[in-house]
């Protein structure tokens, strides 16, 4: 009798394991075998598909760029510095990676839309931004910076203090510290939270739509350029997603790759303190 | 000359010591928690005391009371840190090599070839840190302090993260290296032995204080309390005024004592409780409390045959010919 229950048992287990990957696998699948490859990659090179895809290349790789000028110098200061209330601005700071992008995109354009609290200055100066290439960069950074922020604090936090102080007592300034010695360990981390902010400021998509708009040319990234594409036919978003699908599948690799290297080239008594990928807010990787 | 006098509040205890040092070794032993890495920190320029001074050659590095905290960059003192840190995407030689950024590139590289053949690191030059023994280690991480010749050298427990079977050897060879430097250096260390064979003097601390200085036949000879006595492995003991003497305290070695189940006639004499028995090559060396706490060294066979066992109450007693005054 118990022998009974324990086959049945996990021929349930078995049922609902499989269903699950079959939910989590089978839309990813489906893009990918929807479209014959040679078809896919023809309709790739419309006008449409090259725009959007020269556009995103730029504003993500704009974006990301900016995100670690900021994030990186954030990072570290929140690594190091001990202060009250320290706990709640990091929870802060993390606050976009789980606030809905639609309401990002408000709250961008309440500030630097063209009536927003900033906009008119910028306006004024010329600087005006909704609904251009600068507001998708602007909307990339807004959404994606704290995936970096938050890798690269990990990464600093993973730095054996010891090997701070022993360097000062070597004659080395802070400066030369942070460069010759935080900045080579936390390469990894820095690398690994880099690659997640891209792959995030490539798919983001609420947030651009409600504050830079859909422009083809100007503000139309990749995942806009799919919704619109709908409009006219299947192929078009279908071989665009499988695009962005590829993209996404290959910075994964990347992150798991340094995440392996990085706890193999971690103080073996450090080991347990080293970046955890896993514990980095993925989920909302897409919007 | 490295003069310290400095008070720093810890948690438990305040830190507060006075002490200065020549081209010599000082010893610092405690156990843990006794504020020895702190002492270093202030030293070090890496932790800053609540008031007092530490200068060294003349010059003040830190003076709470003149408003002087040179960072450590400058103050010229080597640190070699308990687990080492070196810096693990370095090699040896960039290790070694580390402090040296502001000489030139052929300077540079002599420096670093003559550290690595003074502290026989040839064969490892090239190797990263996680390739090393803790032997290879200690080396590489002394010949990185050692390189950028500071004008005095702190160790904290530079033995502490070897094995059992290297340990002896390095011991004796960290003694040679710090004999050849002739700096003020400061040996950190819980180990009493590692304390004898390292310094030239040796300082007790306990709780934050420095509560004895000398070598360390002086210590064992007459140990300033029973924390010392408890290092040293020496006894030292108060004997209650009687009518005929007036009150004293006296120290004796565990050797020169005997242990007994009943009392005798001795002059110098303690009910006591046995709380452990270790075992010393053909002796056993019985510590005893009550009141005072004793060390005595019975013969193996001797003890066996008593039946001593933890928690027996005995009679310590010392010959007056064995007991040392102050």
């Amino acid at each position: 009798m118990p022998r009974l229950e324990i086959t049945l048992g996990r021929i349930a287990l078995g049922a609902i394991v499989a269903l699950a990957l079959a939910f989590l696998f089978l839309p990813l699948v489906a893009v990918f075998v929807a479209v014959p490859p040679a078809r896919a990659l023809a309709d790739l090179t419309s006008p449409i598909a090259v725009a959007a895809l020269g556009l995103s290349l730029r504003t993500t790789f704009e974006s990301v760029a900016v995100t670690i000028l900021f994030g990186t110098p954030l990072a570290y200061w929140l690594s190091r510095s001990r202060f009250r209330g320290k706990r709640l601005l990091e929870a802060a700071v993390q606050m976009p990676i789980v606030v809905p992008p639609a309401v990002a995109g408000v709250g961008l354009l309440l500030v630097f839309g063209r009536r927003g609290m900033l906009g008119p200055a910028l306006e004024s100066i010329h600087l005006g931004v909704a609904f251009t290439t600068a507001a998708v960069v602007i909307a990339q950074a807004f959404v994606a910076g704290p995936f970096f922020i938050v890798a690269a604090r990990q990464a600093f936090d993973a730095i054996d203090p010891d090997l701070v102080a022993v360097s000062r007592t070597l004659g080395a300034s802070p400066l030369r510290t942070f460069v010759a010695i935080e900045l080579p360990l936390a390469a990894g981390g820095l690398l690994a939270g880099a690659a997640l902010s891209w792959a995030r400021a490539l798919g983001e998509f609420g947030a651009t739509m409600l504050f830079a708009g859909n422009l083809p040319g100007v503000t139309q990234t990749l995942p806009l350029a799919i919704y619109t594409a709908l409009d006219s036919g299947l192929d078009v978003a279908v071989a665009m997603a499988a695009l962005l699908l590829f993209a996404a599948f290959a910075l994964l690799l990347l992150i798991r790759l340094l995440d392996w290297r990085m706890g193999r080239e971690a103080a073996p008594h450090r080991r347990e303190e080293t970046l955890d990928i896993a514990r980095l807010p993925i989920s909302q990787a897409s919007s | 000359m490295l003069d310290c006098r400095f008070r720093k509040r810890l948690p438990e205890f305040e830190l507060d010591v006075g002490f200065a040092i020549g081209g010599q070794t000082l010893a610092l032993v405690g156990r843990s928690g006794a504020g020895k890495s702190t002492l270093l920190n202030i030293i070090a320029g890496l932790t800053r005391p609540d008031s007092g001074s530490v200068s060294l050659a003349g010059e003040a590095l830190v003076h709470v009371g003149a408003r002087i905290d040179e960072p450590p960059e400058r103050r010229k003192i080597g640190y070699l840190f308990q687990h080492y840190a070196l810096f693990p995407h370095l090699n040896v030689r960039d290790n070694i090599g580390y402090g040296l950024f502001r000489v030139d590139a052929t300077a540079r590289a002599d420096r670093i070839d003559r550290a690595i053949s003074f502290l026989g690191l040839g064969r490892v030059a090239q190797a990263r840190p996680a390739e090393l023994s803790g032997g290879e280690r200690q080396r590489v991480a002394l010949a990185r302090a050692l390189v950028t010749e500071p004008k005095a050298l702190l160790l904290d427990e530079p033995l502490a993260a070897l094995d059992v079977e290297s340990r002896a050897r390095i011991r004796l060879e960290l003694r040679d290296v710090l004999a050849r430097l002739a700096i003020p250096a400061i040996v950190v260390t819980h180990d009493y032995d590692d304390a004898r064979l390292l310094g030239d003097r040796i300082a007790a601390m306990h709780r934050g204080r420095i509560v004895q200085t000398g070598t360390a036949d002086e210590m064992a000879r007459f140990p300033a309390d029973d924390f010392v006595a408890a290092l040293t492995g020496t006894n030292i003991a108060t004997v209650p005024a009687t009518d005929s003497d007036r009150g004293q305290t006296i120290a004796f070695d565990p050797w020169a004592a005997t242990l007994s189940s009943v009392p005798t006639a001795a002059r110098y004499e303690w009910r006591v409780e046995i709380v452990d028995i270790r075992p010393l090559g053909a002796q056993v060396r019985v510590v005893a409390r009550g009141g005072t706490t004793v060390r005595v060294d019975v013969n193996a066979q001797d003890a066996k045959r008593a039946g001593y066992a933890v928690g027996d109450i005995v009679f310590a007693s010392v010959q007056e010919h064995a007991v040392r005054t102050k």
